[in-house]
């Protein structure tokens, strides 16, 4: 019986979860944690490593990693630019054609984030075949807000990864579904889900197993990420550095620094930290929770803007709800806690761990849909208004926001000028008034219209919306029947063509006889060199500092474990490269010492 | 210019915006409204001694084409006669191949302002008329 | 011919109890949604979500008073009535103007109070509906000079506020 697993790809971590005796749960990564975090190690040939394997080699070639790529999935590469300090990369692209798509530039190639994704998903298979076997159907859950593009590039990144049968799943809905019907409550709920990359607010009721999501809102960009940047931010000013002047992997450093701050914050009230200045001195910083406070504010109120609006268009207030569940690592902190409580005017659920929530909803999502033939049921809604361009710049939505999928809806329009022989039909996505502000979708035109005075030909324009919220437009020039049907593939980027090659590509870099031999090859070399190391160490650690024998030392245990367990040969080749590297200098060292030793006391002949 | 260029240009930088002395014995208004789309749109021209429009404003709350509509109508309409104006028309402006389409309605609500702007100074002129004393 | 009450199978009045009608949305939903029809075939899955589909427009339909309105002279074989006032141009005309200037002054707080004394206007005109369909038996054909003014005021408001809202939700 193959295993149906929910996979939450989160921008700061993944996880994937199954469900056995109807309860969900987390399954463990070789490192044996619930977490793995988003973060993808490329090595020049195309090899890679994923999670915490990645993020210790991200640490030393900062340029070689990439992280939170999820707040890239759907972009082109003009509005990738438009995102906040993050540290990694852009590819500048060649042509208008590369432009669609946004590519993080590694040196030798570009990678787009739905590769990168592709990587982290198919880590998370492995983790679930090792321990299930064959893998059923599969969920995944996105961001409720995120649009046709980012759907999209996310269907792509699990068919790169070799899923067979996915479902998406909003992460909101995922969150209500792990306390719903684990909890057998019902009601009216709100979900606010704040994680490394996005902030979604959405209102659900819940009465007999069935969802019906009421509205939903949000901002695609805004999380936790963001905190860190405005806290690295602040840390730059009071060191007198300027942002331009640093370099990616300083950037990447200070990144991590301030999220480590942010993490001790919610545990303690102040915390401190030794960082360089500009001028060279190190100088110690202290920061408390207030600090933090201030700069989680203005996030806290966007936030705050996104969930009145989610209440308007749900046509309810706070004192409809019956209960407010909080999602994502960013909910950990206190003072969004507070922020939400007075916000709901209630306290909100936390029974389950915010991190693992999405997870455990995808599971149980994808273990109903494939063995219990949908008990439970999620009626879904478009999160965004979509419409057509009108003569003049101007937007005719056709369908609004929250409307429940599937749905249709038509217009009748006209020409705009006489003897006017086409329609140029451009089909966008959002709220504003004017089409240069809304998501271009797709672009066609329909030809064919008899010569006619301006105003008398009738176009009809149908939209139909499908159960997974994807679009087709039919438009229909009413005088000869001249029908148009496109089915709308969003325009990001990557065409069907250009996925096909990258999983053929895929297969040329992992061919299974070269990693093998290539596994042992390593193993042969790891434990050659760990002999030669411990063996130094024995006789002349004494030429080492206790700093630098500390570092040797866990290199070594590090190469051991990997001996071990590493099933991956770049793993293996990075671990040997690290030891090597560290032990370079204790080499030459030890050489000279025997050097000295045997000349010492020795008259060189025939030298005068 | 292209004619999508023209109307974008209209749309971003409309003419004639504005108001005319509504009491202004010269002065036809005209206000027409597209419950449909929530168009609202205000037209006013002023005639002067030859009965040409010597000036032509308009106001409009609505969709994009609407005001790009009405902007490129009072540049027409200015320095023509009461009858030309009357026979507005599209066929002034060049037809493009493809175009995005036009809302029902919205396409001859300019029209119909102008219509109206016409009929209100003419019944102006009218009442004014009678008022004169028959010498 | 099916019409959005009897597709949803809510009894054809103006003043609907929303939370009602949710439920029968919910319920019908339920009973079509491809991810219930695991049993079916792949003919008996498609007809259902087309009927999915219409189920969604009836409920959007009629969950706003103009369209239920609509669809309440339809059943009577009668269309909404046109007609244009001239009054109630030029004090729509008026409103957009002030929602046009509270916009580009960035005045939040006049935008927010005129949208919830329209609103009111909103709830006014919609008693006046619900006074008309759903009162006393009406033997009389329709009274256009009664209703639609009332039409073509809330329709007028309904733009007009989602113009409001949609400059409320830029400025914040």
């Amino acid at each position: 019986m193959n295993h149906a697993i929910g996979i939450d790809l989160g921008t700061t971590n993944s996880l994937v979860a199954c469900v056995t005796e109807g309860k969900p749960r987390i399954l463990l990564s070789a490192e044996g944690n619930t977490l793995l975090p988003s973060v993808v190690y490329y090595a020049a040939d195309g090899r890679t490593l994923v999670g915490e394997q990645a993020e210790h080699f991200a640490h030393q070639q900062p340029e070689r990693a990439l992280s939170s790529v999820k707040r890239y999935l759907g972009l082109s590469a003009r509005e990738a630019e438009l995102r906040p300090l993050t540290g990694l990369r852009l590819a500048k692209p060649l042509s208008d054609e590369e432009a669609k798509v946004v590519r993080f530039d590694l040196g030798e190639r570009g990678v787009t984030p739905v590769e990168a994704s592709a990587e982290i998903l198919r880590a998370l298979a492995a983790t679930a075949r090792a321990e299930l076997g064959v893998l059923g159907l599969t969920v995944v859950t996105v961001p409720a807000y995120f649009d046709d593009a980012q759907r999209q590039a996310t269907r792509d990144a699990a068919r790169l990864a070799g899923f067979e049968s996915v479902r998406l799943l909003n992460e909101p809905t995922a969150a209500a579904l792990a306390y719903g019907l684990s909890a057998r409550k019902e009601g009216l709920f709100a979900v606010y889900d704040w994680g490394g990359g996005t902030f979604d607010i959405s209102i659900l009721r819940l009465q007999a197993s069935v969802f019906q999501v009421k509205s939903t809102g949000g901002d695609t960009a805004l999380g936790g990420d963001d905190i860190d940047a405005a806290l690295a931010a602040e840390l730059l000013t009071a060191l007198g550095f300027n942002e331009e002047s640093l370099t990616q992997s300083s950037i990447r450093c200070l990144l991590q620094t301030a999220r480590s701050l942010k993490h001790q914050l919610s545990l303690q009230h102040t915390v401190q930290t030794r960082l360089l200045r500009v001028d060279g001195t190190a100088g110690t910083f202290e920061l408390t929770r207030g600090d933090l406070e201030k700069i989680v504010q203005p996030l806290l109120e966007r936030t705050g803007r996104a969930v009145k609006r989610a209440f308007r268009d749900a046509s309810v207030e706070c004192s409809d709800l019956d209960g407010v569940i909080l999602v994502g690592g960013a909910t950990r902190i206190p003072c969004v806690i507070q922020f939400v409580t007075n916000l709901f005017q209630q306290i909100p659920l936390q029974g389950i761990d915010p991190d693992c929530v999405v997870a455990e909803g995808a599971a149980l999502q994808a273990d109903l849909l494939q063995n219990r033939g949908g008990s439970g049921l999620l009626l879904d809604v478009l999160p965004l208004s979509l419409g057509i361009e009108l003569m003049g710049g101007g937007v005719e939505r056709l369908l609004t926001r929250n409307a429940p999928v599937p749905t249709a809806a038509h217009g009748i329009f006209t020409t705009a000028a006489d003897n006017q022989t086409g329609y140029e039909l451009h089909v966008l996505q959002g709220e504003r008034e004017m089409a240069r502000d809304c998501r271009s979708l797709a672009k066609f035109l329909l030809s064919g219209i008899p010569a006619m005075p301006a105003g008398r030909a009738r176009l009809h324009v149908a939209f139909c919306i499908d159960e997974n919220g994807l679009l087709t437009v039919s438009a229909r020039e009413a005088t000869t029947d001249i029908t148009q049907v496109v089915e709308v593939q969003p325009s990001y980027g990557l065409t069907r063509e250009q996925i096909d090659q990258m999983v053929a590509q895929h297969i040329r870099y992992r061919s299974e006889d070269e990693e093998t031999r290539k596994l042992a090859e390593f193993r042969v070399h790891g434990a050659a060199l760990l002999k030669a190391v411990s063996s130094a160490l024995a006789s002349d650690a004494d030429l080492l500092t206790k700093a630098e024998e500390q570092e040797i030392t866990a290199s070594v245990e590090r190469l051991k474990s990997g001996l071990t367990s590493a099933n991956r040969s770049l793993l293996l080749e990075l671990l040997l490269h690290e030891l090597h590297a560290l032990t370079e200098s204790f080499n030459e060292r030890k050489v000279n010492r025997t050097i000295v030793s045997r000349v010492t006391g020795q008259t060189l002949r025939g030298r005068a | 210019m292209l004619y999508s260029d023209k109307v974008i240009d209209h749309t971003d930088n409309p003419r004639n915006v504005g108001t005319l002395d509504v009491n202004d014995p010269n002065v036809g208004t005209g206000l027409v409204g597209n419950p449909a789309c929530g168009d609202v749109m205000r037209l006013q021209i002023r005639v002067d001694a030859e009965g040409r429009i010597a000036q032509a404003r308009f106001k409009t709350f609505g969709c994009g084409s609407a005001i790009a509509a009405s902007s490129l109508v009072t540049e027409w309409v200015t320095g023509k006669s009461l009858d030309e104006a009357s026979a507005l028309k599209n066929t002034a402006i060049a037809a493009e191949l493809n175009l995005p389409p036009v809302k029902l309605h919205c396409s001859v609500l300019a029209e119909q302002a102008i219509e109206e702007a016409i009929e209100d100074f003419l019944r102006k002129q009218a009442s004014l008329a009678e008022k004169v004393p028959a010498k | 011919m099916r019409d959005a009450f009897d597709v949803l199978g809510v009894e054809p009045r103006f003043g609907l109890d929303l939370t009602e009608l949710e439920a029968h949305h919910r319920k019908l939903s339920a009973e079509l949604h491809p991810d219930r029809q695991s049993a079916s075939s792949a003919a008996e899955r498609a007809a259902k979500l087309t009927q999915l589909s219409e189920v969604n427009q009836a409920y959007r339909s009629l969950s706003d008073p103009i369209s239920r309105a609509e669809q309440l002279l339809q059943r009577r074989g009668e269309s909404v009535p046109a007609t244009k006032t001239a009054e109630l141009l030029q004090r729509i005309f008026e409103q957009r103007q002030s929602v046009e200037n509270a916009k580009d002054e960035g005045n939040a707080c006049r935008l927010s109070d005129w949208v919830t004394a329209a609103r009111a206007r909103q709830a006014a005109l919609a008693s006046e509906l619900s006074a008309f369909f759903d009162g006393e038996p009406t033997v009389l054909p329709v009274p256009h000079q009664q209703i639609a003014p009332v039409f073509e005021e809330l329709r007028y408001l309904k733009k007009i506020i989602e113009r409001a809202e949609r400059a409320l939700d830029e400025l914040e």
